[in-house]
């Protein structure tokens, strides 16, 4: 049986209970969004991928088992499955993301705006793999705990580590040059 | 360079990294999807039905539209088959009268 704080807010959202649609979206939202503009290119795209798997909790409510997964770990799920869908529907963009990272001492010399930093963080993300970039933001982004984060991927904790660890050491090679500016 | 120094300059810049607010038309227009789930499933079986249809055959109209538009139809229908004189109700009748004459014909009737 696993404990879960949402079991309530689920139950009655699958009454009709309209507060706790609005409640269990305020705990939750926000996570999600992160999520979904971190992984997806566009605020519109991820806003649109948020708002279907919410759609699905309203549609999902009523059937949920309280006690089989955690409400969190499943919304997760759908979400980074919308984002899995959306990916691969979209003609692939050319890399100019990766490469926007520069390579040198320059930006380390005069040090980083917040907003280029994180202009380069993100365009590194990009780069990985959706799968390992999906591990990395869940371990690292969001500080989810191994087991956790693979759980919400539906995959081992051993095959989470080796996404983590891949995905990892490439984001620490395109963004070498910041170690010293950031 | 190894998994662990990777890991601790991964959550350096990553917890960098902003969550930006929510916006709140977003959270509207989830909402709404909600009030629209609560709005159909609060209607009995009849009722999802006959949205149900008219959802298909006039999309985004609201239910009295569709469903006066067929009483108005239905009304001028029964009006018309009662009152309107029906021409092939006079056919039949000549079809009954041409019936009614004798079927064997005398050849030699006009001679």
């Amino acid at each position: 049986m696993v404990s879960d704080p949402d079991t309530d807010l689920v139950v009655r959202v699958g009454k009709g209970d309209r507060a706790a649609a609005q409640a269990l979206m305020a705990r939750h939202l926000p996570a999600m969004l992160a999520v979904a503009r971190r992984m997806l290119s566009g605020q519109a795209e991820a806003e649109d991928c948020v708002q279907e798997a919410f759609l699905k909790v309203w549609t999902h409510a009523a059937r949920w088992q309280p006690g089989k997964a955690k409400f969190e770990t499943w919304l997760y799920r759908v979400v980074l499955n919308q984002c899995y869908d959306r990916l691969r529907k979209k003609v692939p963009e050319p890399l100019e993301a990766a490469a926007d990272v520069p390579d040198g001492s320059e930006a380390a010399d005069h040090g980083l705006e917040v907003a280029d930093l994180v202009h380069e963080v993100d365009a590194a993300l990009k780069t990985l793999p959706e799968r390992q970039r999906a591990a990395v933001l869940l371990c690292h982004f969001q500080e989810h705990g191994n087991n956790e984060a693979a759980e919400m991927l539906g995959i081992s904790v051993e095959a989470l580590e080796s996404l983590l660890a891949r995905g990892r050491r490439t984001l620490r090679l395109k963004l070498s040059h910041l170690r010293d500016g950031a | 360079m190894n998994d662990t120094d990777d890991a601790a300059f991964a959550s350096k810049f990553l917890k960098a990294l902003p969550t930006q607010a929510v916006p709140a038309a977003l959270e509207a227009r989830i909402l709404a999807d909600f009030d629209r789930l609560a709005l159909g499933r609060g209607k009995g079986w009849m009722a999802r039905f006959a949205s149900g249809w008219s959802e298909l055959l006039w999309p985004g109209a609201p239910l009295w539209q569709p469903a006066s538009l067929l009483a108005l139809s239905l009304v001028v229908g029964l009006t018309a088959g009662a009152f309107v004189p029906s021409s092939t109700a006079a056919s039949t009748d000549q079809t009954y009268a041409v019936a009614d004459t004798s079927s064997v014909m005398d050849l030699y009737k006009d001679l």
